[in-house]
């Protein structure tokens, strides 16, 4: 028999600023049946992380401000409970060196691969 | 006037129907009038910086997740291009989020084929001029 935990829709946590891009993520993951969280910046981020159970994947930027996705990542592999979280970068740097991320994908983002992505590290298929 | 240009102002009169057509039916989110309109392989970018296909975007209007309160659309230039017509103009929209209401000014780029003997959207990319500040839904 699952447990509550087991049962439940993947939880994911997108790191955006910009308004636009990150309610057209969040809409498109909650209509694939994902539970998806809005984070405005790093900071706000963390705030969440500290405070809420682990997500099972984070969708960041890395261009914002008050805190950007490269200090979000110093920061979050600093803590033991995040770090091994994993992490989507999502970026319109073409140079992914200089990106530390389990993935990186390109902006424009498309749909269907980060999708596809996202579902490789949800640990099971959501409900909708 | 010869020929082609006959056949240009006749397309580009098409085109400027069917881009008024699309656009009511986005607005009235008419699923089946957008399913016939949209090419199978459509491509959008959008000004939320996401490349999506036709199924996904009718999926979104069907589930409430894409819905507009107000939808206008200002063809610039209507241009036909060998087998395909690009149209480029603005657009004025208030999008219904789920917490506020967003009115956005942006320019545009359709792509038109025709297939079959009807025309398609076959790609469209947005670009945003002007966001202004949300308002709360009514």
């Amino acid at each position: 028999m699952q447990d509550e935990e087991e049962k439940r829709d993947p939880r994911i946590l997108v790191v955006e600023d910009d308004e636009d891009a990150r309610e057209a993520m969040v809409a498109l993951l909650q209509m694939k049946g994902y539970c998806a969280v809005p984070a405005g910046n790093g900071k706000e981020a963390l705030d969440y992380l500290r405070q809420a159970p682990a997500p099972d994947l984070i969708i960041l930027d890395l261009w914002m401000p008050v805190m950007d996705g490269w200090e979000f990542r110093t920061e979050q592999v600093k803590d033991p409970r995040l770090k091994e979280i994993p992490v989507i970068v999502v970026t319109a740097l073409s140079d992914r060196t200089d990106v530390d991320a389990d993935e990186v994908i390109i902006k424009p983002v498309d749909v269907e691969r980060l999708l596809m992505t996202v579902s490789q590290y949800c640990r099971r298929e959501p409900t909708a | 006037m010869n020929a082609t240009d006959d056949r240009n102002a006749l397309e580009q009169r098409e085109i400027e129907a069917l881009e008024e057509r699309e656009a009511q039916a986005m607005l009235r989110a008419d699923v089946s009038t957008l399913e016939a309109l949209w090419a199978d392989d459509l491509i959008v970018n959008s000004t939320a910086n996401l490349i999506a296909g036709k199924q996904i975007l009718l999926e979104m209007i069907k589930n409430g997740r894409l819905k507009l309160r107000t939808y206008e659309r200002h063809p610039v230039r209507i241009v036909p291009l060998g087998d395909f017509v690009v149209a480029t103009g603005n657009e004025v929209s208030q999008l219904i989020g789920d917490t506020a209401e967003f009115k956005l000014f942006v320019s545009y780029m359709n792509v038109w084929t025709k297939r079959d003997g009807n025309w398609q959207l076959v790609a469209r990319h947005v670009g945003v001029l002007q966001r202004a500040e949300p308002s709360p839904v009514r």
